[in-house]
């Protein structure tokens, strides 16, 4: 019998930072996660997914054998006929329509999606895509290579352990945060560094913060804008870094000029006053962090804001210096599941990645960095068949019908595929839809490696700590299996797992099991090492004006744009819709559209609210826990009114991606629960990523009964 | 008693980690909430708003209510402060959850039985905090013998 000195070191994997775990096994069977006090992620704290992973792995609902669908109805089947039939389908429509017809659909990165990347290529479709993609991560990462010449985690790392002052904007590093990086901003708040805290919902950050910008939602690029004007006309830039380090400084200093505080108040609805003493916190306070979200991602001016922040830190002159934005990744490592060579882009011909859908325009979604698809292009290729149709989806992980905004038009688009594979753990509202289901296994119960950044740079083991539960395999092997069968084998080649995990350490000298002895590889941080080769621009300077982005065709600096719907933009739509409306708050309990099903989670919160503040509520009649009637141009929802001071009375939020897995594969309440049904992926998009506007949108509400 | 247990209000995130932790340690259903996270705010405050998070669990009463509610004597006080349940004599009446006068006794619908925080007994034998003050993102909770100093603390055992 284990007890907790005897359990065994692996690593969550329910969000990114992949916290260290102690999970104990008895009898083949796991009975605790705990967090493991020797890890320096989770610095033996965790957050209440990884403490409930049990109840993931033994859920009475979780599908544990491949499954068909014939006429409706559900039907065991084995492996050898399920991975058979959707090879056969795979061939039929590469056949038939061209390997551009089928479309591999997969959920967020944890540390299989350069998997499902190198399967997108291996099948021979130039077509993949995530829910995130263009509205998460990779506006901010691409503006990072644009600005600083490499991708860095997003938008570089945080140094709060150092830090003297935090700016941080779209984010909350409390909830959505590595873990070792809330005791850090608390540690740092109780040590006296500052905090400005950028966010239009007063939160459990926003509450600790020393300024607390309530900006009106979409509107960042405005306020970056104005931070960079009164830093440059107040002086308070670092004129050392600026005059060695950065091209296009003169340039900026025109381009800012006429983004005054008082331009920024009037479409931020900050106080003028407070930018600018947020401005002159953030630059005299130092070393000083940025530290940048998801929010503006999810915005039609994605790119541009990014790139903002990135000059903003260039400014600051805190780059890769202790307590400021450090570029840990720079170490000479890479991740081996993420470098080009491992996701065999070659296997696609030049003519066919041109069929990348939307990629002509969007250049730095579809270009060979993301190398992803547009979403609202790929909806258009199945509803209408333009420019050719989309036939088939292999979604891997992946609930489109709530993770994707305007759920209303995905639901169409689903119904419409002729065939769908879906990898998952339940019979999720989309995977309803599959035509052939297989049962992945859990992070517990299958071996692999990860990166994580944060605290350093660490490669790590996640040993699986129990066999697969049922029939369930790891995902790994369910690709391995499907590449053999649609003749495709010889770029899958392991015999298992273990074997390709070794090829993947081989670069560095060390097999899986050394790794697993191990548990973990640290590389050493180093500050200012572009002291030692400048950076990996063209230039080898900090580019604040690209010449580069303006040859494509996008803005050399950044700029603002006012959200396409808005109060200002469309005064029309205001006047029926009068409210904005945010669908983005995270909270510890959940990540994504997952984990609703796991009772000592959804005990705690059990269904959506919606914020609203008194004042507005009170017009409407609404009161405490009454029902909400949330409505946009795309569709209505119906969400428990929570009454909070700590939100403009011009806004409301609502919690985001909701389902009931309790009542079953058959029910669709989650059309009136899912806030993805008031959002919308219309144009204009980011010039650049194609983003769409999935925050700040109009909406009005009223009673909901 | 030996321990108190605080938590520092300047470090509760609100994040429910403590809640999970505890269901898991003591293996409880659906139902029974040990401690539970209380959202206080955002309210007015001059200058602005306040919000705070802390949790709530049995107190360990030094004259606890619940004992003397309970018609089986099935509550009693323990020497190192802990006021524990006798599972064999509870017959699950439900007198204690009426008797304590802050809500904070449980009753647990899998065994029938009224449940309640022990201080994680079985742990503080291995030499271990509570679990919910062990694995605390924030370390907000603190669970020592004196009140730390210079913190915004607020005693909830």
């Amino acid at each position: 019998m284990r007890t907790r000195m005897d359990a065994i070191k692996t690593a969550c994997c329910f969000c990114k930072p992949f916290c260290g775990l102690l999970v104990s096994v008895e009898n083949g069977k796991i009975v605790k996660v705990e967090p493991d006090p020797e890890d320096r992620m989770s610095q033996g704290a965790i957050c209440p997914k990884a403490l409930a992973s049990k109840q993931l792995i033994y859920h009475p609902d979780r599908v544990l054998h491949p499954m068909k669908k014939d006429d409706g109805t559900w039907t065991k089947i084995g492996w050898d006929e399920a991975l058979d039939t959707v090879a056969e389908n795979i061939l039929k429509f590469k056949q038939s329509y061209g390997p551009e017809s089928i479309l591999v659909a997969h959920g967020t990165e944890r540390n299989l999606s350069g998997y499902a990347e190198r399967f997108a290529n291996t099948v021979g479709t130039p077509n993949r895509m995530e829910p995130g993609g263009a509205q998460c991560y990779w506006p901010r990462g691409i503006a990072c290579k644009y600005t600083f010449g490499e991708m860095v985690y997003y938008l570089f790392e945080f140094d709060y352990t150092n830090t003297n002052c935090m700016l941080v904007i779209g984010m909350n590093n409390l909830i959505a945060g590595h873990q070792a990086y809330r005791s850090a901003v608390l540690d740092a708040k109780q040590r006296g560094a500052k905090l400005i805290v950028v966010d239009p919902r007063f939160t459990n950050l926003a509450a600790r913060a020393d300024l607390w910008l309530q900006i009106r939602p979409g509107t960042d690029d405005a306020l970056l804008l104005s931070f960079m004007n009164v830093m440059i006309e107040e002086g308070l830039y670092d004129r050392s870094f600026i005059d060695t380090w950065t091209i296009g400084f003169p340039e900026l200093r025109e381009h800012v000029k006429p983004f005054t505080p008082e331009w920024a108040e009037k479409i931020t609805w900050i106080k003028a006053d407070l930018i600018r003493a947020a401005a002159r916190m953030y630059a005299t306070q130092g070393p000083s962090v940025l530290d940048l979200g998801v929010a503006t991602d999810q915005s039609p001016n994605s790119f541009q804001t990014a790139r903002a922040a990135a000059i903003l830190v260039a400014l600051s002159g805190y780059v890769d210096v202790p307590g400021g934005n450090p570029m840990y990744r720079r170490a000479a490592y890479t991740d081996p599941l993420l470098t080009h060579d491992f996701k065999l882009p070659e296997l696609i011909p030049e003519e066919r990645l041109k069929k990348r859908l939307g990629a002509d325009t969007y250049k730095l979604l579809g270009g060979p960095i993301a190398a992803m698809s547009h979403v609202p292009a790929v909806w258009k290729a199945i509803l209408e068949e333009k420019p050719y149709p989309i036939k088939a989806m292999l979604a891997f992980w992946t609930n489109p019908l709530i993770s994707y905004a305007n759920t209303n038009k995905v639901y169409r688009a689903l119904k419409k595929l002729e065939f769908i594979l879906s990898v998952d753990f339940f019979l999720t509202p989309t995977a309803r839809h599959a035509d052939i289901f297989l049962p992945a296994a859990t992070f517990l119960e299958r071996d692999g490696i990860a990166n994580y950044y944060g605290q350093g740079l660490a490669l790590l083991a996640m040993p699986k700590v129990i066999e697969p539960v049922g029939e369930c395999w790891d995902d790994k092997k369910i690709f391995m299996e499907l590449s053999k069968r649609i003749g495709m084998g010889k770029y899958w080649p392991w015999e298992s797992v273990e074997e390709h995990i070794d090829g993947l350490l081989q670069p560095m000298g060390i097999t899986y099991g050394q790794l697993k002895d191990m548990k973990q590889v640290l590389f050493p941080r180093e500050y200012r090492k572009y002291e030692k080769s400048g950076f990996k621009t063209a230039s080898g300077k900090v580019e604040i004006y690209s010449r580069e982005l303006e040859k494509m065709g996008y803005e050399p600096l950044p700029v603002y744009r006012e959200p396409p719907e808005s109060p200002y933009s469309t005064p029309e739509v205001a006047q029926e819709f009068p409210l904005v409306l945010i669908t983005g708050g995270r909270t510890s309990l959940y990540n994504h559209t997952e984990m609703r099903m796991i009772p000592w989670l959804r005990e705690i919160q059990s269904e959506p609210v919606v914020e609203i503040h008194p004042k507005t509520a009170r017009a409407h009649g609404i009161d405490q826990g009454d029902l909400v009637k949330i409505e946009s141009r795309r569709g209505r929802v119906f969400l428990k009114a929570d009454l909070t001071l700590g939100i403009d009375p011009r806004v409301i939020s609502c919690k985001s991606r909701w389902w009931y897995p309790e009542r079953g594969p058959e029910d669709e309440s989650w059309l009136d629960s899912n806030s993805n049904v008031l959002t919308s992926d219309d144009p204009p998009y980011d010039p650049a990523l194609g983003s769409y506007q999935l925050r700040a949108l109009l909406c009005r509400i009223g009673k909901g009964d | 008693m030996a321990y108190s247990l605080f938590v520092d209000l300047d470090r509760c995130i609100g994040c429910y980690t403590c809640e999970v932790a505890c269901k898991q340690e003591h293996d409880l259903p659906v139902g029974p909430r040990w401690i539970r996270v209380t959202r206080d705010g955002p309210r007015e405050i001059p200058g602005g708003l306040q919000l705070d998070f802390y949790p709530k669990m049995c107190k360990q009463c030094e004259n606890p209510e619940c004992a003397e509610a309970c018609p089986e004597k099935a509550i009693s006080k323990r020497s190192d402060g802990s006021v524990v349940i006798d599972l064999e004599a509870c017959t699950g009446c439900k007198a204690c959850v009426e008797g304590c006068p802050f809500g904070l006794m449980d009753f647990n619908q899998k065994t029938e039985k009224a449940s309640k925080c022990d201080l994680c007994a079985g742990r503080l034998e291995e030499g271990l905090e509570p679990s919910c003050v062990a694995f605390c993102p924030g370390k907000a909770l603190v669970f020592q013998k004196e009140m730390p100093e210079n913190r915004r603390l607020m005693k909830l055992v």
